[in-house]
């Protein structure tokens, strides 16, 4: 994640080995880039921003020549070349010129191109953007089964709500620097050290000696007469829990929620740019 | 460099050009031209039969070196000004390198045009040759392989020359425009001549040269001329393709 | 660097070449050529916007510079510019010439040295 020009394309490019660095290594799996580029190519599926197919072309004649240059030979790469354009939706347009599809459907083709010969990794530099919202959920759905079939997907975005719906873990880039990397609960505090705000309308000593008893709890502070701020350090959702015990206790709980940042929030604090 | 790789782009770029009106035609026009000269060979024959004062019967292959001598290097520019900045242009190069080696892409490119060039220059070939049966002529199978021979490494330093201009340009307008810039330096470069060493910087110098033993009626006496200037010409062709592959190492796409 | 500077140190470069051509007789053609290819080169690798117009320019100012100072101090400038009326048209149109095609050269040696370097990104 990061903003125009944070460094996103070239941490694509310099995976991919489209460019090459400058200074410093590259490892994808533990090969180096430097001196196993060809095996590193071989796990890697990549989906380059912009660009272009050869628009006399149909969608069949860009998979099987993209085959053929993975290895496949003839028979493999059309047997591969018509499931992948099934599975991205594009079986009925494979013998159609690439140059009258929609901006959607020439990314699907790119995942599908990409996918051949089975990467471990599918790379993807802002695959949703320019699209309409259908054609975003389409390849987000595309996305999540590819990652369902075990495909590690590296995707770069600035479309925070992809990237929540999308990701278990972020980096996020800030003038080529990686300012933050974690998962999102992390980075959204949800994770260890969370903070949860109780208001209770006959909130008592006996409730806060309840809940300060419990396991997950580290401190509660009273905030006002009837708000309760508790520190917890949990990895599940103990809201529930919370409610429980409270009501269990008498209580009349009117406000219960967790003070975690929204992934905007993060992405903000991360960068120390002000919203 | 892997050959698998190569051979793979050489198969599609050969399929995709048997497919494409833009070879078609102008691969058509360089036959046509060459069918027009040899045609009118024999008018050209008696205007300036002092140029072909030790020919025996009418010199088709000559005509025919002539033609791919003074147009040849226009034709292999219009091929192949765009063959690596096309890619580069619309961004399709990063799905292929994305899956095979630089040095496999350059030279299945490289292959390829080389073999379109084969494949036209053999038209023309052949074309001299039933010319020559249906003239009474008699057939001078070693004249048109030198002629063969000569244009095709003659055009294939072109070939190399534009590829490299290609490899460099972002787009297909710098290319093309980059293209003539070098095409007329080497007309300027060869045309110094006398004792200038610019002339040996250009490839049209060594085939000019070589168009002695197609006028020699006894080809053996400049043999050693003729494959000293296709060595020149090979070193030329490799020079500017590793030129080419140095350079698309170190391109970021 | 400053543009300005590189600009600068380009018809140095060029003028020092040209002299130093001078100084071992080599001919104008084959010097100015050179010349203008180091220029070309040097001016594709230092700088990193427009090269190439940067190239031209540089190469045409130390070429028209150069011949500016050939005809004003040397010999045969000299006599050129007092005797030859007629000739004189002749040797303008001479180096207005030679000037254009070897920036032109330089030009291409830019190109070539710029895009090689890889910094067209």
């Amino acid at each position: 994640m990061g903003q125009n020009g944070a460094g996103k394309t070239t941490t694509i490019k310099l995976l991919s080995g489209l460019s090459s660095p400058t200074q410093g290594q590259i490892f994808v799996e533990g090969l180096d880039m430097a001196s196993e580029s060809e095996k590193i190519k071989e796990l890697l599926g990549l989906v380059p921003q912009d660009s272009g197919f050869y628009a006399e072309r149909t969608a069949l004649s860009h998979m099987l020549y993209y085959g053929r240059l993975k290895g496949l030979n003839k028979k493999a790469s059309r047997k591969q070349a018509q499931l992948l354009l099934s599975r991205v939706g594009l079986a009925t347009e494979r013998l159609k010129k690439v140059g009258s599809f929609s901006h959607g459907m020439k990314t699907r083709l790119g995942i599908a191109q990409a996918l051949l010969n089975e990467p471990k990794i599918l790379i993807l530099d802002e695959p949703t953007n320019g699209l309409d919202p259908l054609g975003a959920r389409q390849i987000r759905q595309i996305l999540k089964e590819c990652g369902n079939k075990g495909i590690t997907i590296f995707l770069s975005s600035h479309k925070l709500l992809e990237v929540q719906e999308s990701c278990t873990h972020i980096g996020i880039l800030d003038k080529g620097k990686l300012v933050a990397e974690s998962t999102i609960e992390k980075l959204r505090h949800l994770e260890a050290g969370g903070l949860i705000t109780v208001g209770v309308y006959n909130l008592s000593s006996e409730i806060i000696s309840l809940i300060e008893a419990q396991k997950f709890v580290i401190k509660t502070e009273l905030k006002a007469r009837d708000l309760l701020e508790i520190s917890v350090n949990s990895r599940k959702d103990v809201k529930p829990e919370i409610n429980r015990l409270i009501v269990e206790c008498g209580g009349r709980v009117f406000k219960l929620m967790e003070n975690s940042l929204s992934l905007e929030e993060a992405y903000f604090e991360a960068t120390g740019l002000k919203q | 460099m892997n050959f698998l790789e190569i051979r793979t782009i050489l198969e599609d770029e050969l399929f995709q050009s048997s497919k494409s009106r833009y070879s078609w035609f102008f691969g058509g026009i360089f036959i046509f031209l060459s069918l027009i000269a040899i045609k009118y060979g024999t008018k050209i024959y008696t205007l300036y039969s002092f140029f072909f004062l030790k020919f025996e019967g009418v010199p088709y292959s000559l005509i025919s070196y002539l033609l791919v001598l003074a147009l040849g290097p226009f034709f292999v520019l219009i091929i192949a000004f765009d063959s690596i900045s096309s890619e580069i242009e619309t961004g399709s190069i990063r799905y292929i390198i994305s899956k095979v080696q630089r040095s496999s892409f350059i030279l299945g490119k490289g292959v390829s045009l080389f073999l379109g060039f084969t494949i036209v220059l053999s038209g023309i070939a052949f074309i001299c040759l039933i010319y020559q049966y249906f003239a009474d002529n008699a057939i001078q199978f070693e004249k048109i392989f030198f002629f063969w021979l000569g244009s095709l490494f003659y055009l294939g330093s072109f070939i190399s020359i534009f590829l490299f201009i290609s490899t460099l340009s972002a787009n297909n307008k710098i290319s093309f425009v980059m293209s003539l810039v070098f095409l007329g330096i080497l007309i300027y470069f060869y045309l110094q001549g006398g004792e200038s060493l610019l002339k040996y910087l250009s490839p049209y110098s060594y085939g000019i040269d070589n168009l002695k033993i197609l006028k020699e009626s006894q080809i053996k006496t400049e043999f050693t001329g003729f494959f000293k200037n296709l060595f020149f010409l090979f070193l030329y062709t490799l020079s500017f393709l590793s030129l080419s592959l140095f350079a698309m190492k170190r391109r970021d796409l | 660097m400053k543009t300005r500077n590189i600009l600068l140190i380009g018809v140095g470069i060029g003028l020092g070449l040209f002299g130093l051509f001078e100084f071992f007789s080599v001919s104008f053609t084959e010097g100015g050529i050179l010349g203008a290819i180091l220029i070309g080169l040097f001016i594709g690798k230092t700088i990193d916007k427009h090269p190439l117009r940067y190239a031209f320019f540089s190469v045409c100012v130390s070429h028209l510079l150069a011949f500016t100072l050939l005809f004003l101090f040397t010999e045969d400038g000299k006599l050129v510019l007092q005797e030859g009326d007629i000739l004189l048209p002749f040797f303008l149109g001479y180096v207005l010439l030679r000037t254009l095609i070897n920036s032109i050269i330089g030009t291409f040696g830019a190109f070539v040295s710029f895009n090689i370097l890889n910094k067209q990104s």
